[in-house]
């Protein structure tokens, strides 16, 4: 009986295992881009971006045993990881909160040098602006505009009430507003 | 702002997030239009200045780190299986037979069991 119950448990575990692996490449198809967007937005950088984004996966990957599906959407479990990444990559370099948004822009790989600069002018005033917010409000901006997250999940990665998150974002909207349309 | 001008707002970046035009939300919204269009014209511009893709060969390169630390074969979904007492426990529930003499909803379990 012992030996059914702990080949019982063995299947069941392969089962959930694979389950979750199948799930994570799955998410890697839809969220990867989303996720190397959201670390852009907060390096500035593309390469790094693209390297930290692999990263997020990989460690999503080692800790897969603690996913637990029925408590977090594996996509707002990812934004955690790639979140927590970032922290530590700002510990590491400890210039994440002064990037230097003059000297990362990069967006200069388009065809026409005049449409380029203009988009790095958007870009560094988007930026600027991002650095007003309250801590809050530019995680709550970044998770719901670049990461394409839904509040509900947005609540999910920052542990907010979804009344909350749609609250902050209103208040982050309407002073964007204010900072972007300032001359 | 009240709370349920802030759902309104939060369903049109739903929609604008899946690639829906501003006029397409203020048309769902008509009596919050004014309101509503200075707002999502920031959300817009944000979202314009902020675009990036990875590019191709570093999203391959990322999944096939991925695959290979997962074994070098790509997970296929495996659908769970009730285990043999679940099974006899959900047919007891079950109680009465369908038409065709079946228990209804436990006929695809069945088949799985004996595939």
């Amino acid at each position: 009986m012992e030996r059914i119950t702990t080949s019982r448990s063995t299947r069941r575990g392969a089962v959930d295992k694979n389950h979750k692996e199948a799930m994570l490449t799955s998410c890697f198809n839809q969220y990867f881009d989303r996720i190397a967007r959201y670390i852009y937005v907060r390096l500035g950088d593309k390469a790094e971006a693209e390297d930290l984004a692999s990263e997020v996966f990989l460690k999503a990957y080692k800790s897969l045993d603690t996913f637990k599906k029925r408590e977090v959407p594996m996509q707002a479990w990812l934004f955690k990881i790639a979140h927590n990444l970032l922290v530590d990559h700002h510990r590491k370099h400890s210039k994440m909160k002064t990037v230097q948004i003059d000297d990362k822009l990069q967006i200069a790989d388009k065809s026409d040098p005049m449409q380029a600069a203009m988009a790095n002018l958007e870009y560094g005033k988007v930026l600027k602006a991002m650095d007003k917010l309250t801590q809050d409000q530019r995680q709550v901006v970044e998770l719901r505009f670049f990461g394409g997250l839904t509040s509900e999940e947005v609540g999910n990665v920052m542990n907010k009430s979804n009344g909350a998150v749609r609250q902050m974002q209103s208040h982050a909207i309407k002073r964007l507003r204010q900072l972007l349309e300032k001359k | 702002m009240n709370e349920k001008f802030e759902e309104i707002l939060d369903k049109c970046i739903d929609s604008i997030n899946k690639g829906e035009s501003i006029d397409e939300c203020l048309a769902s919204h008509p009596e919050h239009a004014g309101e509503l269009l200075p707002l999502l014209k920031t959300v817009a511009s944000a979202h314009k200045a902020t675009q990036f893709t990875p590019s191709v060969e570093k999203k391959q390169a990322a999944r096939q780190q991925l695959i290979a630390a997962m074994g070098g074969v790509e997970p296929v979904y495996i659908e769970k299986r009730p285990l043999l007492g679940q099974h006899i426990r959900q047919d007891k529930g079950m109680g009465k037979r369908n038409g065709n003499g079946d228990y209804g909803t436990n006929s695809s379990f069945r088949h799985n069991a004996t595939a």
